[in-house]
C-alpha cells in the first residue's frame, strides 16, 4: 500500500465515526420526525449536509499528503530517509 | 456483551430525554447551556452579551442574539452519541458504564460550549465581514459555517479521545 493511499484509509477512519454521527443527528432525526414532508426545503438541506463533510474530510486529506509530500522531499534533500517516528 | 448493550440503551434514552427537553425548552430554561457559551464567545470576541429574559443573550453592539437555537443541543446529542461508541469497549456493569456515560455526557457538554462557542464567534466575524464569502447569501454561508465548525468540532473531539485512551491504555500496560 503507498503512502497516499494509506494516508487516505487512515483519515477515513478517524473520520467516519463523526461523519456517521454528525449524518445521524442532522438526517436522520429530522427524517425520523417527518421532516421529509417539507419537500423540497429539507431536500435542499440534505444536499448542503451530505455534501459538505466529505469536502473537508477531503480538502484535510489533501493537506495531509501535501504534508506529507513536502516533509519527504525536504528531507530527500537534506540527505535523511524521511519522517521517523519514535519507538512507541 | 450486555453491560454494552445497557450502555447503549441507557445513551439513546438520555440522547431522547435531551431531545424532548431542548424540543419543549425555552430559551431561559437552557441557561445551562447558553450562559456559558455566550461567556465563552464574551472571552474570545471581546464583547459584551446581556441575558434578555425569553430569547437569550443580547450583544447590543453588533445586535447579535444567542438565542435557543444557537444552544448546539444537536452537537450535543451528536458528541454523546460519538463518544459513548467510541468509549464502549470499556464498557462492563456496574462502575464503568456509568464512567463511560458520565465521561461522555461531560465531554460532550464540554466541547459543545467551546465549539458552539466558535460558531459564534466566527459568525460575528463574519457579519462584520460580509465581503469575505460576498457571493453567497448570509443564510448560505451561515448554514456551511456551522456544518464545517460542528463537523470539524466532532473529528476534533473523537481524535482527542482517542489520543486520550491510547495514552491511558500504555499507562496501564507499563503498570
Amino acid at each position: 500500500m503507498n503512502q497516499t493511499t494509506s494516508i487516505a484509509c487512515h483519515t477515513l477512519r478517524r473520520t467516519c465515526l463523526p461523519l456517521a454521527c454528525y449524518y445521524a443527528v442532522t438526517l436522520g432525526l429530522p427524517l425520523v420526525n417527518g421532516a421529509a414532508a417539507s419537500g423540497a426545503r429539507f431536500v435542499e438541506h440534505a444536499i448542503v449536509v451530505l455534501v459538505v463533510p466529505p469536502i473537508v474530510v477531503a480538502l484535510a486529506w489533501g493537506i495531509s499528503v501535501g504534508a506529507h509530500v513536502a516533509v519527504r522531499a525536504v528531507a530527500a534533500r537534506l540527505g535523511t530517509t524521511g519522517p521517523s517516528r519514535r519507538p512507541m | 456483551m450486555k453491560a454494552k448493550a445497557c450502555v447503549l440503551i441507557a445513551a439513546t434514552l438520555m440522547a431522547w430525554g435531551l431531545k424532548r427537553h431542548y424540543a419543549d425548552a425555552r430559551a431561559d430554561d437552557l441557561w445551562w447551556v447558553l450562559t456559558p457559551t455566550a461567556r465563552v464567545v464574551e472571552v474570545m470576541t471581546g464583547a459584551t452579551f446581556a441575558p434578555v429574559a425569553g430569547e437569550g443573550y443580547f450583544e447590543r453592539d453588533r445586535l447579535f442574539l444567542i438565542e435557543k437555537s444557537c444552544a448546539g443541543i444537536n452537537f450535543m446529542i451528536a458528541a454523546f452519541g460519538m463518544l459513548v461508541v467510541a468509549l464502549l469497549r470499556h464498557a462492563a456493569f456496574g462502575v464503568p458504564a456509568a464512567g463511560v456515560l458520565g465521561v461522555s455526557l461531560a465531554a460532550s457538554y464540554s466541547a459543545t460550549v467551546l465549539v458552539n462557542a466558535a460558531r459564534i464567534a466566527v459568525a460575528m466575524w463574519l457579519a462584520v465581514h460580509p465581503r469575505v464569502l460576498s457571493t453567497f447569501s448570509a443564510a448560505d454561508v451561515h448554514r456551511v459555517q456551522g456544518i464545517i465548525v460542528y463537523f470539524g468540532g466532532l473529528v476534533l473531539v473523537y481524535e482527542l479521545v482517542q489520543r486520550l485512551d491510547r495514552v491511558a491504555a500504555s499507562r496501564e500496560t507499563r503498570l
